[in-house]
């Protein structure tokens, strides 16, 4: 017999939909799933039998059936896509096939791409060394757990169905993991390698670059995460050297005045501030004291001397006293401050109203009324001062860049464990 | 070597060796059986299925330093799959089996039944089914069964030492070591036979002569 | 995912300035406007029963 060429792919026709479905290992194939509808077919026999008829397109692979191309030295091919899960993690599996080298494994999961090459003879076990394949040592790295297959594409040397069941055991070695699969009295032993992101686009023919749901980028996740935590703590740390740089608050020049509790409105001025940037903020102080079950309405105006626009705030200094069933209580404070946000440039009058009020729970107290401490004037000190600091500005802007980093390394974690 | 003519097609046949009494017509797959008194037909085999496998009758390799040739194929079936079995004929007139099964190579000779002792080997002998885990040992070497089934042939090709007719049924049993040895059993009604050998792959066999696959490079593996 | 840091990167620098700039010019949406209807009550007096 002479050697002609001999095609390497033989057309299936899928009895459910018609299709016409490429085998590429003849011979060797016993399952095949039909890349359009999705029906598992036995192709054991001659005669191609349907196993499951389903009617689903199939899913679109980051490393298609069919990719030819040398991978660690070798000419290959994909035929068959598995995916499969074990104690909630999922991994994918590609199996690879040469006419003249046979099957091997690429595996892709979240710490990588690996390659898996079955092995023909068993490890064997001494006690003091372990397991051994050759002159390797391997030791138990995880009980055993069942792997089920979730999903199936392409075509296997064995009868695949979704569901199946095989229980797995790992072996930790030096360069490689051994991995034994059981189901009823088989058992498969495989070495596993690591292989290199690179070394897969090679032989796939994608850019690296383009591998983006490439599983090795998931650890490197982790350390992404480590790379955003740096870039968030360094802008928080600007944040905040910002709002020292910027914060240079002019001296409070006091200006007092007395009120007479439900007594006259006072109108002061009290004091002029000057602002050189285009916009500035403002913070206007005031502080009274000594009394009690007391408010002081304080309207504030800032009054342009050129443009005569003005601006309008008020604040309150207050405070309350009692006693009640569980004991005495007291609220207020007997300071106050208001901000101002963005005054424009210019020389402003800080004008204040004052008007202090007696408070009690029945509306009016009567005059004698033993809560009132003071009926006498309170004297009331206030004082307007160019900066602020908005720390409600800086906590905003804080969560806006350190959220993101603690979020994606909250969703790492619990990928990982 | 000696020519004969198909009795069925009148094709020329052609049978190397007196061990080697069965040859499959290329023209009409007839099974021919040489004779003293000449050769008659005795079956036939159906029409082998395609496949890609390397292997083709007039591959050469060499095996543990003796060459040897490819010169006749059954091809088995059970209900989970198929495999080739390859008749191979070392120079020195000795013959052997290589199995292709799930892209690997197993290469193997008959033995001796007396090489052959164990429970599994009890079984076999008394008819008796042998299941996984089941242990004999080969030449001093504890070896388990890993694989048993009912193969079918399905077609075959070549020259062959037994009648192997489409439909022809065997209880085969595959052992495994955990050295390089591999063993299989076959029994066909009374009569087992051991096939003993190991694991090979085509480079440890120095194959050449392989076939020639659209899309793929041969590989040439040095003699 | 270099991408996503540079992207990452960007949004700090982003939000760095924008706070910048508000901090310079004194702006904020939290700026007082002194007791209002904003906080929910109208009229004085402690809060307590």
């Amino acid at each position: 017999m002479s050697s002609d060429v001999v095609p390497a792919v033989k057309a299936i026709t899928c009895p459910n939909c018609g299709g016409s479905v490429a085998m590429r290992a003849a011979g060797h194939t016993v399952s095949l799933v039909c890349t359009y509808c999705g029906s598992t077919l036995d192709v054991a026999q001659p005669e191609v039998k349907l196993i499951s008829a389903m009617h689903e397109a199939a899913a679109e692979l980051e490393l298609p059936l069919g990719s030819h191309g040398v991978l660690r030295g070798i000419e290959c091919e994909i035929v068959g896509y598995m995916r499969r899960s074990a104690a909630g993690e999922t991994w994918e599996e590609y199996l690879l096939f040469n006419p003249y080298h046979g099957y091997c494994w690429l595996m892709a999961d979240d710490t990588g791409w690996t390659l898996g090459t079955m092995l023909t003879t068993d490890p064997h076990y001494e006690p003091d060394r372990g397991l051994l394949v050759g002159n390797d040592r391997f030791s138990a790295s995880s009980t055993a757990t069942t792997a089920v297959v979730d999903y199936v594409l392409g075509e296997f040397y064995w009868r695949v169905a979704v569901g199946e069941t095989v229980t797995m055991e790992t072996y930790e070695g030096r360069d490689a993991t051994l991995s034994c699969e059981r189901q009823a009295d088989e058992s498969n032993w495989a070495v596993i390698t690591p292989l290199k992101t690179e070394e897969v686009a090679t032989f796939a023919g994608i850019e690296s670059s383009a591998m983006a749901a490439a599983p090795d980028e998931k650890t490197y996740m982790f350390g992404h995460v480590t790379e955003f935590m740096v870039l968030g703590v360094v802008a928080s740390f600007l944040m905040l050297c910002v709002v020292f740089v910027f914060h240079n608050p002019s001296q409070p020049n006091w200006k007092n005045f007395t009120v007479t509790p439900d007594g006259a409105t006072q109108t002061l001025t009290v004091n002029q501030i000057t602002l050189t940037r285009n916009s500035e903020p403002v913070t206007i102080h005031s502080y009274s004291d000594g009394f009690e079950n007391m408010w002081i309405d304080l309207d504030y105006s800032l009054i342009n001397r050129q443009t005569q626009q003005r601006v309008d705030v008020s604040g309150t200094v207050e405070h309350y006293t009692g006693r009640d069933s569980d004991g005495a209580w007291s609220e207020g404070s007997y300071h106050n401050e208001v901000t101002v946000a963005a005054v424009p440039k210019g020389t402003y009058d800080v004008v204040v109203e004052a008007a202090a009020h007696r408070w009690s729970a029945k509306g009016v107290p009567p005059p004698s009324d033993p809560n009132s401490f003071a009926t006498s004037d309170l004297t009331v000190q206030v004082a307007a001062t160019t900066g602020a600091v908005f720390w409600s500005n800086f906590w905003l802007a804080l969560t806006c860049v350190l959220a993101p980093p603690l979020l994606f390394w909250y969703f790492s974690r619990s990928r990982k464990s | 070597m000696a020519a004969a003519s198909c009795p069925q097609c009148g094709a020329e046949i052609a049978f190397r060796s007196a061990a080697l009494p069965v040859r499959v017509c290329a023209r009409c797959q007839t099974l021919v059986i040489r004779t003293d008194t000449g050769v008659i037909a005795v079956g036939h085999s159906a029409t082998l299925p395609f496949d890609v496998s390397p292997i083709i009758l007039g591959t050469t390799g060499k095996y543990e330093g003796i060459g040897f040739e490819v010169i006749g194929r059954v091809r088995w079936g059970y209900p989970l799959g198929s495999w080739n079995e390859w008749l191979v004929q070392f120079v020195d007139g000795g013959t052997g089996w290589l199995a292709e099964a799930s892209g690997a190579f197993m290469l193997t000779q008959e033995s001796a039944g007396s090489l052959v002792s164990g429970g599994a080997a009890e079984k076999l002998a008394h008819g008796g089914e042998v299941i996984v885990g089941d242990q004999l040992t080969y030449r001093g070497e504890a070896l388990r069964a890993t694989d048993i089934k009912t193969a079918t042939c399905i077609a075959s090709e070549g020259e062959l030492p037994f009648k192997a007719v489409s439909g022809w049924s065997i209880y085969s049993v595959d052992f495994k070591s955990t050295g390089a040895t591999w063993l299989s059993a076959q029994r066909d009604g009374d009569d087992v036979t051991f096939y003993a050998g190991r694991y090979v792959t085509l480079a440890d066999l120095h194959a050449a002569n392989l076939r020639a696959i659209e899309g793929w490079a041969m590989p040439r593996y040095t003699a | 995912m270099r991408t996503s840091s540079i992207i990452f990167g960007v949004w700090c620098a982003v939000v760095l300035g924008v706070f910048s700039a508000a901090t310079y010019t004194g702006n904020s949406p939290f700026a007082d406007a002194g007791r209002n209807d904003i906080h929910g009550y109208g009229y004085y007096g402690p809060m307590h029963k």
